[in-house]
């Protein structure tokens, strides 16, 4: 779950602020939260997950404050590609899961699991840079949920998968739903994010209606 | 650690560049060995001059450790482009990066100035080295120098390639950089041959006493380096994790 209450973060040299009073996101039920470009959405996301601090308020990540969070609670997939290039996406998900004292074995097991949605087995051996922009967004989308986060924070979730994708990302985040994982997806395709999330939220100069 | 260890030396080595570089100082390694045996003459050997011989070709072992460090600075850490904010995400995942990568750049400088000196004494014979306790001196004491640099390295890429200019370092700033690297290298080169010549006197046994003053002032000069080394390290992490929980 998280709780989200009087959220504000100002950016003086831009003149620009991120608002939201108040927000709670439950496992089950993936929140969408689609604005212009320029919005503010992915400000949003980056605050909640911690990358940009100093905000006011409270952000209430799975009962833990997010100043005091355990980073491995958290699962963000942004815009652009935060993995190696030079690395396979099996070398990339060894990387990660020794950062998370996981278990190597789990990235198998998660393979066969996310395999279910989208087909990411063949790519096993692929350096990342050599994927096409969709292939590269199943992956980021898998590195994001391979330590098992309690919430999954999405940025531009169709950015290279397109609306043919919507079926798989329900059947995702309903599996993961199961799971008592809470997903927040951030997009500026207002119609898509409402085939994908049951309830949607607007972004607008900043703050969250 | 060790996960991070092999991160970056598959990063660093699937670069072709720094591939071609690597094979470049090990042919150019070889050829110095090689040719600087020769002038070693077979009859009149003197221990003054095989310092002379250290002085003159063991000592360009730095080199490679000079270049491994530049090599981090502008290919391993310029990678780190588009991960950098995978290390806020990670638990530890800024101070697991700085000191994966320090620790990755002294191995390597490690491994590429030792074994030239290898090859030197596989090539000229031990001789020039009057016994072992030299050997290991010369080597604590790079193993050092090589913390040190990898420390700054580390640091200065992670302080000032970040920010505006994303891990991409314009030439001004690799320039003020290598500078500084050669002006901490020239002055421990100095440092370290009056150390190593008052040691090589005493075990050759032209000098009757131990070099305690020179010893003392080596472990000073250690222990500062080391505490300095630490403190870039922090720094560099924490220059990393600004702005974030």
């Amino acid at each position: 779950m998280v709780k989200i209450r009087d959220l504000k973060k100002e950016f003086r040299k831009y003149g620009f602020a991120v608002e939201c009073r108040h927000l709670d996101v439950e496992s089950g039920n993936p929140l969408g939260i689609s604005g212009t470009t320029g919005s503010g959405k992915t400000l949003f996301t980056k605050i909640i997950t911690g990358l940009v601090g100093s905000y006011s308020g409270s952000v209430e990540i799975a009962g833990t404050e997010l100043k005091k969070l355990y980073r491995k609670k958290l699962g963000y997939v942004p815009f652009r590609n935060i993995l190696y290039g030079n690395l396979t996406l099996k070398e990339n998900s060894r990387f990660l899961l020794s950062h998370y004292r996981t278990d190597p074995q789990e990235y198998r097991i998660k393979m066969d699991w996310f395999s279910e949605f989208w087909d990411i087995k063949r790519f096993d051996g692929l350096k990342i840079s050599e994927l096409t922009d969709g292939q590269l967004q199943t992956v980021k989308i898998f590195a994001g949920l391979l330590h098992s986060p309690s919430v999954l924070i999405i940025d531009e979730p169709f950015n290279g998968l397109g609306s043919g994708s919507t079926d798989r990302f329900r059947e995702l985040f309903t599996d993961i739903g199961k799971r008592d994982v809470t997903v927040i997806a951030a997009s500026s395709s207002s119609d898509l994010l409402s085939v994908i999330s049951v309830r949607t939220v607007q972004i607008s100069n900043g703050k969250i209606e | 650690m060790i996960n991070g260890l092999i991160k970056e030396f598959r990063i660093f080595f699937r670069d072709r560049t720094v591939l071609t570089i690597v094979v470049f100082t090990i042919f150019i390694g070889i050829t110095v060995i090689s040719r600087s045996v020769s002038v070693i003459p077979a009859s009149d050997i003197s221990y003054a001059y095989y310092f002379k011989y250290f002085r003159q070709h063991v000592m360009f072992m730095i080199f490679p450790a000079v270049l491994v460090n530049i090599m981090t600075a502008a290919f391993s850490v310029t990678s780190e482009k588009q991960s950098s904010m995978l290390s806020k995400l990670l638990p530890n995942g800024e101070s697991i990066m700085v000191r994966s990568k320090a620790l990755f750049c002294m191995i390597l400088s490690a491994i590429m100035s030792f074994s030239y000196i290898l090859v030197v004494i596989f090539a000229a014979g031990h001789d020039i080295f009057p016994d072992y306790r030299f050997l290991i001196f010369i080597t604590a004491s790079f193993l050092f120098l090589f913390s040190g640099l990898s420390s700054f390295t580390v640091y200065f890429a992670f302080s000032r390639f970040g920010g505006s200019c994303n891990y991409e370092p314009d030439v001004k700033t690799m320039l003020i950089y290598m500078l500084a690297v050669t002006l901490i290298v020239t002055a421990f080169y100095f440092f370290l041959l009056v150390s190593f010549k008052k040691y090589y006197d005493y075990l050759t046994g032209f000098r009757i006493d131990y070099p305690n003053i020179e010893f003392i002032l080596f472990l000073i000069s250690v222990f500062i380096f080391m505490v300095i080394a630490r403190y870039l390290l922090n720094s560099a992490e924490n220059k990393l994790s600004e702005g974030l929980i």
